[in-house]
């Protein structure tokens, strides 16, 4: 029997962490107030003056409704007092919550969260060098991963299941095996408003029912609802305003790339890529004023060169932390993306462009850094092994959040003067054996070892210890989310095109 | 070779012999500068020059050295639109006169942004280039269903069929528009070129399309080769 002693550190090492989610970040500001400012009354001209296309009907009718008007462009306007009051009222603080109270998360102020984003086609799979076309099986490996990363705090569609060609068999699939595969908060994508409600029936059986669900609604949907510049693109809007059926905040993402689609000033990309965000904002408000929305000015990167997307430069990194700080600056909800290298592998260019970019997005307080787990190739693709090896990138990160807590007892002052007269020495202090734990964060993969051990246990790189610990955990991690009873229901009701088979450790694949 | 940065004032175009002014015309397609080109087409028509012979020698000649630079990451796309647009100056003036005497383009192609996708700027930069290499183009703009790609390249007698997608979600639809041809007897009548930012030669090759475009350099290159075979 072992000591009650040695039984509760065992415990508390496995639940405690130098980090959680939602610390506090905004000290990095690469705007000044005089910046917000200017930058703040253009997006208020732009949405006035020059307005938005091609609204749908329903965001049509109600807007005109609140004051909006078409001007002689045929665009539809929005006066700055309506903006500013939308802004105003709109809730600074939304909960997105988990199957697991304890996976709740509340997004708003300066509180960082790292989540989110995906949509790849490509898998690059453990130890290969080469991609091929993701599928549904790999979305519900990536919730199962996602499920035991401690800093990844919500699921997300990662990749799409190419296999399936039906886009509602899809979307159904994609939530099924996402809601099995981990009892975080999924942020959920529709290929077309259509695919909500039966969606929505399905999760209304996994809570338990209509009102279990909307009680503690697990899930979100969202969009991208506009053609940059400044035009709203149908279905995406469609599926934004269906959404709030889920009931829960609507993550709305715009991103126009500076260059090719927004200016190619990086302040005006910013200016854009806000506006066009608050136009996604109020197109949701006109419809059900107050209803939550989490913003995503996304503005993007072209590389010059070739017209393309580029996630992995500095003009990304700190154009992603500038939109971030302008919707802290309207104390409203936001997310960008960052982490999205252009590195096609788990390298050294994939290591320092996902760094940058999510250490600057995270440090401007930004609420929910997304694309940050997993995204290879310039969003093109989709490894496990980065995924395992961003949640010690993220880790680390997070920990610069924390930042660096200064009170009498952190000054060591005491501490100090009782090491010089006494031991010499800080490592069995009390206050180092209180921090070791609580105050440092220990990556799972990075290697600290010396470099003999490296050479003896045969040079590995990280990539190697990566693709281990994802044979480990998804060999053995088969949750079930999903009671058999009710799973056997959702398989009546829907075409569910994962056999239960393949999802227990029995089934072999990994 | 005149100096490229030598003052503009100096350089007056109805002055210089023809191999000169071919050579200048070059230039001024490199540097983008539209109403040169225009200039320089005008003077060689008055001069009794063909239609075919400007648009091959100095237009269709000026564009090739911005499409070995353009690959080569010389010239940024900015560029190579500046570029593209040029030659559509010189173009204007020849298109009456090629039409009327019956002169057959290179090729002809119809482009389209497949239905569902409503991203076009790569598609334009393929259209704008293929024009720039001869070819004669209808842009059929974005969100385009089978029928429709068909319907058009049919009727304006196209040898190419290309389709662009941006969306990881559209590109599939790419697929529904050649087993569309199969279907209506046309798919050997056409050669169909795929571009966009998540396609790649293996989706290509499953799909059955005949080639993937990596860019719109590319793009031309092959619309050049297949049509000449």
């Amino acid at each position: 029997m072992m000591r009650r002693g040695r039984t509760s550190r065992k415990l508390s090492t496995a639940e405690s962490s130098a980090v959680k989610a939602g610390l506090a970040g905004g000290r990095y500001r690469p705007l000044t107030e005089s910046d917000e400012k200017q930058i703040h009354q253009t997006i208020l001209d732009v949405l006035e003056n020059i307005g938005m296309g091609d609204p749908i009907a329903k965001v049509k009718e109600h807007a005109l409704a609140r004051g909006c008007f078409i001007n002689e462009h045929g665009r539809l306007c929005f006066p700055r007092a309506l903006v500013e009051d939308v802004i105003a009222k709109s809730p600074g603080n939304v909960q997105l919550m988990g199957r697991d109270p304890r996976h709740d998360l509340e997004i708003g102020g300066t509180r960082v969260h790292t989540y989110g984003g995906g949509e790849a086609v490509n898998m690059l799979d453990v130890g290969a060098s080469t991609y091929r076309p993701s599928t549904l099986p790999d979305i519900y490996d990536a919730a199962r991963l996602t499920d035991k990363m401690a800093n990844i705090h919500a699921f997300s569609r990662l990749v799409v299941a190419t296999e399936i060609e039906d886009q509602l068999i899809c979307d159904i699939n994609s939530a099924y095996v996402s809601a099995a595969g981990t009892s975080k908060h999924l942020q959920l994508t529709f290929a077309d408003a259509a695919n909500v409600q039966p969606t929505l029936e399905m999760l209304y059986m996994i809570a338990g029912g209509k009102e279990k669900y909307l009680e503690r609604p697990f899930a979100n949907g969202g969009g991208c609802p506009v053609i940059s510049p400044l035009r709203y693109g149908r279905g995406n809007s469609e599926v934004c305003v269906e959404s709030i059926k889920l009931g829960a905040p609507i993550w709305v993402t715009v991103a126009p790339q500076a260059g090719a689609t927004a200016p190619a000033a990086l302040a005006g990309a910013v200016v854009q890529s806000v506006a066009e965000a608050l136009a996604g904002l109020l197109m949701i408000d006109v419809v059900e004023p107050g209803f939550p929305v989490v913003l995503g000015p996304w503005p993007f990167v072209s590389d010059l060169r070739s017209g393309s997307f580029t996630g992995g430069s500095g003009e990304e990194a700190v154009v992603s932390a500038a939109a971030a700080q302008m919707v802290n600056f309207y104390g409203l909800p936001n997310s960008v993306g960052a982490g999205m290298t252009d590195s096609k592998l788990p390298d050294y260019q994939a290591g320092y462009e996902k760094a940058l970019a999510i250490a600057l997005a995270a440090q401007a307080g930004c609420n929910d850094v997304s694309e940050s787990s997993g995204m290879l190739g310039s969003l093109m693709a989709l490894s496990l092994e980065s995924l395992v090896i961003d949640n010690d990138l993220l880790g680390a990160v997070l920990r610069t959040v924390r930042g660096i807590e200064v009170n009498e007892e952190t000054l060591s002052y005491e501490v100090i003067r009782q090491v010089v007269h006494g031991e010499g020495h800080f490592l069995r202090n009390r206050q180092t054996l209180d921090l070791m734990r609580s105050g440092y964060e220990y990556p799972a993969l990075a290697d600290r070892s010396t470099v003999e051990e490296w050479q003896a246990a045969g040079s590995p790189d990280i990539r190697q210890q990566a693709g281990k610990r994802v044979r480990s955990i998804l060999s053995s991690h088969y949750p079930e989310y999903i009671d058999p009873v009710t799973d056997a229901k959702i398989r009546a009701s829907f075409p569910i095109r994962l056999a239960p088979e393949d999802m227990n450790a029995g089934s072999g694949r990994w | 070779m005149t100096d490229k940065f030598d003052n503009d004032d100096e350089i007056i175009l109805s002055e210089l012999p023809d191999d000169e002014l071919i050579e200048q015309m070059h230039d001024d397609i490199y540097d983008g500068l539209a109403e040169e080109i225009a200039e320089g087409t005008r003077i060689l028509l008055e001069r009794g020059w063909e239609a075919p012979k400007v648009l091959e020698k100095a237009l269709v000649g000026g564009m090739a050295a911005v499409g070995v630079d353009f690959r080569d990451g010389i010239l940024f796309v900015p560029e190579v639109l500046m570029s593209a647009n040029a030659m559509k100056a010189g173009m204007e003036l020849l298109k009456p006169i090629l039409s009327e005497s019956g002169n057959k383009p290179i090729g002809k192609a119809v482009v389209g942004t497949v239905k569902g996708d409503i991203h076009d700027i790569g598609k334009n930069l393929v259209c704008m280039m293929l024009e720039g290499a001869g070819f004669e183009v209808t842009d059929l703009g974005v969100n385009i269903d089978a029928d429709t790609y068909i319907d058009a390249a049919r009727d304006s007698g196209a040898t190419i069929l290309g389709m662009s997608a941006l969306l990881t979600t559209t590109m599939p639809y790419m697929k529904v528009v050649i087993d569309r041809m199969k279907e209506r007897g046309v798919r050997d009548d056409f050669i169909v070129l795929v571009g966009g930012a998540p396609l790649n030669e293996e989706f290509c090759r499953s799909i059955g399309a005949d080639a993937y475009c990596r860019d719109a350099a590319i793009a031309v290159e092959v619309a050049k080769e297949l049509v000449a075979a």
